[in-house]
């Protein structure tokens, strides 16, 4: 026997240093704040169990006692019962159990304690009457069951109060915490649950040498549900429920969300928007695959400085009012932008499913129509006064004319007239001259255009997988925020 | 706006006012004017030569060639109906070629006559009197020169060549070359070349192309005047030309000479040359004061009072001209006149008798009755408000008249031309005279021919297709020979 105890002595004592290890359970870890009088009854005990180990049972019962006065845990007292007990001391022993079970009267041995006290007080009662005994065979001494102290098994959890299940739940509830209590020395598991937390379960091995401190911080039960969202395209935009606040994320998409419905769309530039209802369970992983569809349109955008209010016309009709986005149909198409003060922009544009052009306007302002129109006066001024002149020269030619029609005038070939007549034709012609080419100035001044209206223009097909990049994705989580990291490569 | 501009702008340029309208109204008017050339100086309606239409050139209905006085300068226009003188000048060669060096300084190479010879061997070359001619073997005065040119066509143009080696004046006499005529005065088959110096007269033949043969020296006065004017024709009974010499005297008496070939009379024994037949000053000078600018001009008419032999109109400015004619006795003068005074002939009013009336007389056919009318120089006459402007007066030659003469005395002109824009003063409008006719069968005018009178100032020629303030202008308007719509 001695052999056989003094090895599971030091197991003890190596178990003991380590027993109050605080558990970790789930996301939630909770360190529980030392008791010193619990450590100085755990001492105690410990003491205790090295007394009883070297058969000192008065000293040990003494110790029992001590640790009880730490801490009342019957144990204790059952402890203490058991070493005066074996120190022959059987009337105290039965005083200790009967206060081990008025300390504890729902302690699972309470009937065998029950049944010691009275087998122990039945050692102590005195003896019959001789005729009797002589009459009779003597009756052999009452032998008493072995009996061994136990350990102590001290069991909290965070929060109190939560329901203790021993090895099945079938079993029915086992206690409730915080719970100290001695099992019997086999292993057990441990099955705790709470209303609003997520269920723990631990195996332990209880000994009857040890305290044993367990406590348990029960995490809350999982009422999101998590969500993976991947489509065809990844990098596609993640709206879900509202999209006015943004895309939550890009595809391949993984986030928590309320149990509920919930609206997911899925969209990216080049594509059919794709919307789906999606019902998330509490608790629950799952995986929606979307799969996005090619427009069948091009987008045109079309900006760029100054170009507020500018008008887009496509293939000849007016398409919106610039900065703005059009759909184009797939196909060649004639861009003109017409913006007031500026030279007019044209272009060209072949347009492709999915493509996305956009066009950055650089206008170049039209030329002051000042020159033009002094011109233009000038020109009408030089026409009006030719006009005069060449009236005035026609009149001297009708007037020779005549002349020379009347039989009584001999209109000489050199008459002076003519010159006279051919000055004014001359003016009239060197007048419309000034006229024609300060015209045809005034035209080329109206006309002129000032540098071409240029336009940057930026085609990128969406169908093409984007080129490689890395970039800080923002995500929430229930507690925080933080930056993914992604990349394309 | 931008149309209006541009259609405006697109009329004007492709319409506007072509100052080549009144080129085109004026080819129709009535009075065609050719202005001096370039390199003529001035003087350029003194010499007027009327030529017959080169036969190679079927359209060309007349041709006048015209030199300057001044300086030496040659041009011909030709009248092809179309309505435009064309003219072509000489250019420095060619009248280099002709004696007429470019050189010569101004005034000594002017051309101051000019006749048509025709004949055998002759025909086509035109006589030009050069009077100031300096020749480089002379005694340095203007002896003077005559030369002889020929027109050749050449690609659609005039060539001016020299039909043979100019003829200058003998360093004895001055100005050989002041009048120049044709004539056949010694009964040659062809014309002769008739010269006068400003003393003496000479007759070229110019069949045997030698130039000079015989001379009348002596027989004309020094002048006080350098003028001469010739007339050739027979005037004289005995069948050759006499040729007639104008001499106007300033401040004397004109006198006109007669001179014959022949045996002088007065030299029986002598052969036969050139002899002064007569002298005439103003006939009857009862009652007419001498007249310095008697001869002034002399024009050759046909018979008038049916003896066969030409008359002499002889103009004496300033108010006169004169028709002399022969009596029929032997030796025939002439002894008779009759006379056209500027102050009962002409409609102006007798303030301008001084009006140098009689400086030029030709013959016109202005009425196309056949019958040429007389066209005489008022040489400073006054035009409206112009003053010494000259005009030139018609009249008519059909007679005799009521009055027994030969001359309309007291009658009307005809028709009187001037210069539309007369210069006062310098106009000198009629110190060129002569008549161009027209071919009906190569102008426009068809049926009929047609004569117009063409008059030089100094700046130029006038060629009149109509006439007015004619007393009858009906008969003074002939049909137009110029090729646009009548």
């Amino acid at each position: 026997m001695e052999r056989l105890l003094k090895p599971a002595l030091a197991v003890a004592l190596c178990l003991v240093s380590a027993v109050v290890v605080p558990e970790r359970m789930g996301q939630a870890q909770e360190q529980t704040v030392p008791d010193p009088d619990l450590q100085a009854a755990k001492a105690q005990f410990e003491e205790a169990q090295i007394l009883y180990l070297r058969e000192l049972w008065d000293d040990a019962a003494a110790k029992f006692l001590s640790a009880y006065d730490k801490k009342p845990f019957s144990s204790f007292l059952f402890n203490a019962a058991v070493a005066l007990e074996k120190a022959k001391k059987l009337d105290r022993a039965v005083d200790m159990f009967q206060r081990y079970l008025d300390k504890d009267p729902q302690a699972r041995d309470a009937a065998d304690v029950k049944t010691r006290i009275d087998s122990l007080k039945a050692l102590l009662a005195p003896p019959p009457p001789a005729a009797k005994t002589a009459e009779k065979a003597p009756a052999p001494a009452a032998v008493l069951p072995t009996i061994e102290t136990k350990g102590l098994l001290i069991i909290e959890s965070k929060p109190t109060g939560a329901t203790i299940y021993l090895d099945d739940k079938s079993k029915g509830i086992f206690a409730t915490t915080p719970w100290q209590g001695s099992l019997e020395p086999k292993p057990v598991k441990l099955i705790f649950e709470a209303q609003g937390f997520k269920s723990e379960e631990r195996e332990i091995s209880p000994r009857t040498d040890k305290v044993v401190e367990i406590y348990i911080a029960l995490s809350e039960q999982h009422f999101l549900g998590w969500i993976e969202v991947v489509a065809n395209v990844p990098g596609a935009d993640v709206f879900i429920d509202r999209q006015e606040i943004g895309a939550l994320g890009k595809t391949p998409y993984t986030g928590h969300l309320k149990p509920g419905k919930h609206m997911l769309w899925v969209a990216r530039p080049g594509y059919q928007t794709s919307q789906k209802e999606i019902i998330v369970e509490p608790g629950t992983a799952t995986t929606h695959t979307i799969t996005l569809e090619t427009v069948d349109y091009a987008v045109l955008k079309a900006g760029g400085k100054d170009s507020q209010g500018a008008q887009l016309m496509v293939d000849g009709i007016f398409a919106c009012a610039m900065p703005c986005e059009h759909r184009l149909a797939p196909g060649e198409h004639q861009i003109v932008v017409q913006q007031e003060g500026m030279e007019a922009y044209t272009g060209k544009l072949t347009a492709k499913r999915a493509d996305e052009t956009t066009v950055n306007l650089q206008f170049s302002p039209k030329p002051p129509r000042t020159k033009a129109w002094a011109y233009a006066v000038l020109s009408a001024a030089s026409f009006s006064l030719g006009i005069w002149r060449g009236v005035a020269g026609m009149g001297v030619k009708d007037q020779i004319n005549n002349d020379i029609a009347n039989p009584a005038r001999l209109t000489n070939s050199n008459d002076p007239r003519t010159r006279t007549g051919q000055v004014d034709y001359i003016e009239a012609d060197v007048l419309f001259g000034v006229g024609a080419i300060t015209g045809l100035l005034s035209l080329w001044n109206f006309l002129e255009s000032g540098p071409p209206s240029t336009a940057a223009v930026n085609n990128i097909n969406r169908t093409t997988p984007e080129p490689k990049k890395l970039s800080l994705v923002p995500f929430g989580l229930p507690d925080g925020a933080g930056l993914a990291a992604t990349g394309r490569f | 706006m931008r149309r209006t501009i541009l259609a405006i702008s697109t009329l004007a340029l492709a319409g506007g006012c072509d100052p080549g309208d009144f080129n085109s109204a004026l080819d129709r008017a009535p009075v065609q004017y050719i202005s001096a050339p370039s390199g003529f100086g001035s003087n350029v309606g003194r010499t007027l030569l009327p030529l017959a239409p080169p036969a190679d050139k079927p359209k060309m209905a007349a041709r006048l060639l015209f030199a300057g006085t001044d300086k030496p300068s040659l041009a011909v226009a030709d009248f092809d109906g179309d309505g435009k003188a064309q003219v072509q000048t000489a250019t420095s060669d060619d009248l280099g070629a002709l004696g007429l060096s470019a050189d010569q300084s101004q005034g000594q190479g002017g051309v101051s006559s000019a006749a048509w010879l025709n004949g055998a061997g002759a025909t086509g070359t035109i006589l030009l009197g050069i009077p100031n001619f300096v020749s480089p073997q002379g005694n340095g005065l203007p002896s003077g020169r005559v030369a002889f040119l020929k027109l050749v066509g050449d690609a659609g143009k005039v060539d001016f060549e020299s039909a043979q080696i100019p003829a200058d004046g003998p360093v004895t006499e001055n100005h050989f070359g002041l009048a120049v005529a044709s004539g056949r005065v010694t009964q040659t088959a062809a014309d002769e070349a008739i010269v006068v110096s400003d003393s003496v007269v000479h007759v070229l033949g110019v069949t045997t192309g030698a130039a000079g043969s015989t001379t009348c020296t002596g027989s004309l006065p020094t002048p006080l005047d350098l003028h001469r004017s010739l007339a050739v024709a027979d005037f004289l009974a005995g069948g050759n030309q006499e040729i007639a010499v104008g001499m106007p005297v300033k401040g004397g008496t004109g006198q006109v000479f007669i001179v014959q070939y022949g045996i002088n009379p007065a030299t029986p024994t002598a052969p036969a040359g050139l002899f002064c037949a007569s002298k005439q000053g103003v006939p009857n000078p009862v009652g007419n004061p001498a007249v310095g600018g008697f001869g002034a001009a002399l024009l050759a008419v046909p018979d008038m009072n049916g003896d066969g032999l030409a008359e002499l109109v002889v103009g004496a400015p300033p108010n006169q001209v004169y028709l002399l004619y022969s009596d029929g006795s032997a030796p025939k003068v002439f002894t008779n006149k009759v006379q056209l005074n500027a102050s009962t002939g002409r409609p102006e009013p007798a303030s301008n008798n001084d009006s140098e009336f009689g400086q030029r007389v030709a013959l016109v056919d202005i009425d196309g009755d056949g019958i040429k009318e007389l066209a005489v120089t008022a040489l400073q006459a006054a035009v409206g408000s112009a003053p010494k402007a000259g005009q030139v007066l018609f009249y008519r030659l059909s007679g005799p008249f009521a009055d027994g003469n030969l001359l309309p005395v007291n009658s009307q002109a005809l028709a009187i031309v001037n210069d539309s824009n007369p210069i006062a003063n310098t106009g000198f409008f009629g110190i060129g005279l002569a008549e161009l006719e027209f071919d009906s069968s190569r102008a426009c005018a068809k049926g009929k021919d047609a004569h117009v009178p063409v008059v030089g100032d100094d700046m130029g020629i006038f060629t009149f297709f109509r006439f007015a303030g004619a007393a009858d202008p009906t008969k003074s308007i002939l049909p137009d020979p110029r090729c646009f719509a009548q």
